[in-house]
């Protein structure tokens, strides 16, 4: 399964403007609106409603908020950049500066398992960390996350 | 009387029920010691005690018995039939007129108490004996080790120090610690109320553990063994036992039912009516005849006439009737008064397990991490639960239950390798099979927190997928869904492995988490039309039970109980009785409930007005079962709950207990028909008498003619219990409405009061009986009137249709009706028509007694449609 499946250029913010977790959550939910038909409002809540359960702060700068959404064509994400850091009550307690944003419709067959699972083997390596938050805009950040596919 | 738990404040009841949960120190003394310092603390050794030891301890411990079984003495029954204000009273005035020299009067009377008392004492030991020998019919005993064998002792006979051996079936025959246990798993539900067996251990009991159903050594009376075998050692015995505490706690007086109160207060409003009636019926005959001893007789025949005598007999035969039919109808009736109440009954509460659910655990799901159907995961559950050697528990037999993988799985070409037995700190077990490839394949089984810890991958469609801590909440979400929807979840996981000799928990680790099994006991195919039918006849049903919300909830949607409020014991704990009965009535689902609860339940039910019917089986019962207007259990109960119940249903459904129901409900209606007539008519009775007395220059009825007149209405009264009844007077609860019964009083009574008044003045106008020498005239002329209307009302009274078209009494009814009113017609021509102070009657009376009856078929017909209208009756 390829990144690039389901993240589009336009859901890449190279500079999240929010100071909160929730505010970062619906910033990232509004580029997806235009590709999925779905009110951004609606998918901040499923974000929010799995932040409820447990935090998706993995820890090393990382988040993965993600959240089933019904009637979905299929999954979708965004991807989203703090230069200042956000808490995101991490197990390490280190602010997250890195967020992938993973939406599935609510059909069962487990789609998102399998997207959470190559997204967080991806960013275990600490280099492809590095050369994100170095990375100078959104272009160049898709054009890293092209290069992961192709490895 | 209620029993006093009920009105004392909250925190007295908890107190008793701690009290009542509370262990016996031996006990838990006995689970944290050592096996063998446990065996010498009871004075005994591993091979049991000597025959004669046994025989010794049972002279000082008394017998294992918690429920004593006394019956009912026949001399308490006699004098139960006996005590009963109709037949004192009935005595006395018998006893009076013998003294007075009326000696024929003294014998009627005497023949009416015979009667219903003989009558009332032998259906009730009739009743008592057949459901002493239901009791009977139940004998258990216990393998216990004396002078070094084991033998089959009976439970009674247990003492402390015995060794006893445990097998799957047994029942727990005492408190026991245990000595040794094999895979044994305990069914404690009907202590605690859950559904799913417990494992029970031999080993030491941390001190820390002191709450009975946590204490995993020791096994209760009254629970039973799933699965596995054991020795134990026994501790405590009969009342001294876990159960014996609760036994204790349900003491208090058996509660009135709404129906002995509702007789109670009819009969009481007769003896009112009595005790009004006579002294004036006296002061005003002997002040207006002058004859003070013909005035005393006739006031003292009015009383008898006023007593509404038939009704111990009426209400017994048919509560005996009833009983019989129902006994038929695999509902066997202990305390007949309670018929009436299952008739009344507008509010069931019901356990679940094995009432609504099978009681029998099936598999329900086999599905991937993402909860979809997956037959792999069923086929490597089969493979475990096939290969593991330790006693199948119940969860084993229903995978085990999908026979059709035994062929398809082609079990011989998977060699048993190794197996790691489940053990309780793991939670877990795992067999390891040869694959026909000749690798290894290690197959993990058990709770999924455990199996999770042991699985760093999860494999979802094919692919194999790391548990990254993201991860591990959705999956948990997933699993936990199952455990919503109320079903009992494990986790299978599976590695691979290169051929080696053994394996050990050591290996359980770096496992693939492959999915889930999922159980459940299952509803009853008969529960979901029992409850329908339930509802249709106006009875709501409320389902509480000890067990977990989450099984309690599905199993409700699956029968078709719609779930209102749902409260768990904790809630119920934390309210006060005043809070607990205003959310009572929108409650339909009472989980986790301890049994203290369940009676809480039953009471604040019972303070809304409502008739509860309480049906349980467990230990745990017992005080909620007593407490209930109805309670019914099972033939298969605890014995503490067949003891505290009202009836006992043969067999296990809900079914079985809406036939009696609609028994109950004839049964009422029956009773209620009786009760009718003889109160209106007594009302009308009342003025005819009094009107006559006043203005009569003579009595309007001789004594003895009133007494014959009585006699022969009672015989026509005979059969009411054999009567039909609309199934519009069945089809809803039927509460005692003391409020419909006077309404009737007052509208019906009147109606034949107005054709006593034309009686008189046709008798004293047309036939020209106006002085004492006519009287005896007069008074047959009123003899005949009266025992005619009274015949023929209860036909009218009986149904709420047109009588005689729509609605037709029974044969024996109709047939006594006719036959008395035949006999009332010959008397005054008959040999006895001297005797009895009867004169001949005219001709023309009979056309004229004729358009009399007509008219009052018609006058009460129209009022009862009238009142029926009103809906006030």
């Amino acid at each position: 399964m390829k990144i690039t499946e389901f993240l589009e250029p336009t859901a890449i913010i190279d500079d999240l403007t929010g100071s909160t977790a929730p505010e970062v959550l619906i910033e990232m939910c509004r580029p997806l609106t235009a590709t999925t038909g779905v009110d951004s409002q609606r998918l901040a809540e499923a974000l929010l409603a799995r932040e409820q359960l447990a935090s998706t702060g993995v820890g090393d700068g990382l988040a993965i908020p993600h959240g089933k959404v019904p009637g979905l064509p299929g999954l979708v994400g965004a991807f989203g950049r703090s230069r200042a850091g956000i808490d995101f009550k991490a197990p390490d307690s280190k602010p997250a500066a890195l967020f992938f944003t993973l939406f599935a419709p609510d059909d069962g067959r487990g789609l998102h398992l399998h997207a959470l699972a190559r997204v967080s083997r991806v960013f275990k390596r600490a280099a492809f960390r590095e050369s994100l938050l170095k990375a100078k805009d959104a272009a160049e950040i898709y054009e890293l996350m092209q290069a992961e596919d192709v490895e | 009387m209620r029993p006093a738990s009920i009105i004392l404040p909250k925190r007295f009841v908890s107190a008793r029920r701690a009290q009542a949960t509370g262990l016996s120190d031996q006990l838990l003394q006995a689970a944290h010691a050592h096996a063998a310092a446990a065996v010498a603390q009871l004075r005994t050794q591993p091979t049991g005690l000597t025959q004669a030891e046994a025989e010794e301890r049972l002279e000082q411990h008394g017998a294992n018995a918690v429920a004593k079984d006394e019956g009912h003495g026949r001399l308490k029954l006699l004098g139960k039939a006996l005590i009963n204000p109709l037949v004192i009273l009935l005595a006395v005035l018998a006893t009076v007129s013998l003294l007075t020299g009326d000696a024929r009067a003294a014998i009627v009377m005497a023949l009416m108490v015979i009667l219903g008392v003989s009558l009332r004492f032998v259906q009730e030991a009739r009743a008592d004996s057949a459901a002493k020998k239901l009791r009977a019919m139940i004998k258990v005993t216990a393998t216990a080790v004396r002078d070094g064998t084991p033998r089959e002792v009976p439970l009674a006979d247990l003492v402390p120090g015995d060794v006893v051996t445990l097998a799957a079936g047994d029942m727990i025959p005492a408190d026991v610690r245990l000595l040794s246990a094999k895979d044994l798993f305990v069914v404690q539900g009907t202590l605690t109320g859950e559904s799913m067996p417990v494992e029970k251990f031999d080993a030491v009991e941390p001190a820390t553990v002191s709450s009975a159903i946590d204490l995993r050594n020791v096994c209760f009376l009254g629970t039973s063994v799933e699965s596995g075998t054991g020795t134990a050692v026994v501790v405590s015995t009969g009342e001294r036992t876990y159960l014996g505490s609760l036994a204790r706690a349900m003491v208090g007086q058996q509660v009135q039912t709404a129906f002995d109160k509702g007789v109670a207060r009819f009969t009481w409003l007769m003896i009112r009516f009595i005790l009004i009636m006579v002294p004036l019926v006296f002061v005003i005959n002997g002040l207006t005849k002058h004859d003070w001893k013909e005035a005393f007789f006739f006031a003292l025949a009015v009383a008898v006439g006023l007593t509404p005598e038939m009704l111990p007999m009426i209400v017994t035969v048919c509560l005996t009737k009833g009983a019989m039919l129902m006994a038929g109808k695999k509902v066997i009736v202990k305390r007949l008064h309670s018929i009436q109440n299952l008739g009344a009954m507008n509010v069931l509460c019901t356990d679940k397990t094995g009432t609504l659910t099978a009681a029998h655990v099936v598999l329900e799901r086999h599905c991937d991490v993402m909860l979809e159907q997956d037959d792999e995961v069923l086929v490597l559950a089969y493979l475990n639960s096939h290969f593991q050697t330790g006693l199948k528990n119940v969860l084993d037999r229903a995978i085990l239950a999908h026979t059709e993988l035994r062929e398809q799985l082609r079990i011989p070409e998977h060699g048993k390798v190794d197996e790691i037995p489940f053990d309780f700190s793991r939670r877990l077990m795992s067999v390891v099979v040869a694959l026909p490839d000749g690798g290894h394949r290690l197959i993990c089984k058990g709770a999924p927190e455990e199996v999770y810890r042991r699985c760093p991958l999860f494999e979802h469609d094919g692919e194999q997928l790391p548990m990254e801590t993201v991860l591990i909440d959705d999956l948990r979400l997933e699993y936990e869904k199952l455990s919503c929807d109320g079903f009992r979840v494990l986790a299978i996981a599976y590695r691979d492995f290169e051929p080696k000799e053994t394996y050990s928990k050591a290996d359980e680790r770096d496992l693939v988490l492959r999915g889930y099994v999922a159980f459940f006991d299952p509803p009853k195919d008969s529960a979901r039309p029992a409850i329908e039918a339930l509802h249709q006849h106006g009875i709501d049903i409320k389902v509480l039970t000890g067990d977990n919300e989450a099984v309690s909830r599905k199993i409700c949607r699956d029968v078709g109980i719609r779930l209102g409020k749902v409260l768990v014991g904790a809630q119920v704990e934390s309210m006060s009785d005043a809070e607990l009965g205003e959310i009572v009535d929108e409650a339909t689902l009472f989980a986790r409930l301890a049994p203290g609860h369940k009676q809480r339940v039953v009471a604040a039910l019972q303070r809304r007005g409502h008739v509860v019917g309480f049906l349980g089986d467990g230990i745990n019962d017992g005080p909620a079962l007593r407490a209930a207007d109805v309670g019914v259990s099972v033939d298969s109960a605890a014995d503490i709950a067949k003891e505290s119940a009202d009836l006992i249903l043969l067999e296990k459904s809900l079914m079985v207990l809406e036939e009696g129901i609609l028994e109950g409900r004839k049964v009422f209606a029956n009773i209620l028909k009786y009760i009718r007539m003889g109160a209106s008519s007594n009302f009308g009775n009342m003025f005819s008498v009094l009107g006559a007395s006043a203005f009569l220059p003579f009595v309007p009825m001789a004594p003895l003619q009133i007494l014959t007149n009585n006699l022969l209405y009672d015989f026509s009264q005979v059969p009411i219990p054999t009567d039909a009844v609309d199934p519009e007077l069945i089809a809803r609860p039927r509460p005692w409405s003391m409020k419909e019964i006077t309404k009737f009083i007052v509208f019906i009574g009147p109606c034949s009061s107005v054709f006593d008044y034309t009686t008189y003045l046709m008798m004293w106008f047309v036939f020209k009986a106006v002085d004492p020498s006519h009287a005896s005239l007069f008074q047959t002329g009123w003899f005949v009137e009266s025992l005619l209307t009274q015949t023929l009302i209860i036909h009218i009274i009986r149904t709420n249709r047109l009588p005689f078209i729509q609605s037709r009494a029974s044969l024996p009814l109709t047939l006594t009706s006719l036959a008395i009113m035949a006999f009332g017609v010959w008397l005054p021509s008959s040999p006895f028509a001297a005797s009895l102070g009867f004169a001949e009657l005219p001709h023309l009376y009979w056309p004229l007694l004729l358009a009399t009856l007509f008219l009052y078929v018609l006058l009460t017909q129209t009022v009862k449609v009238w009142l029926l209208r009103k809906a006030w009756i």
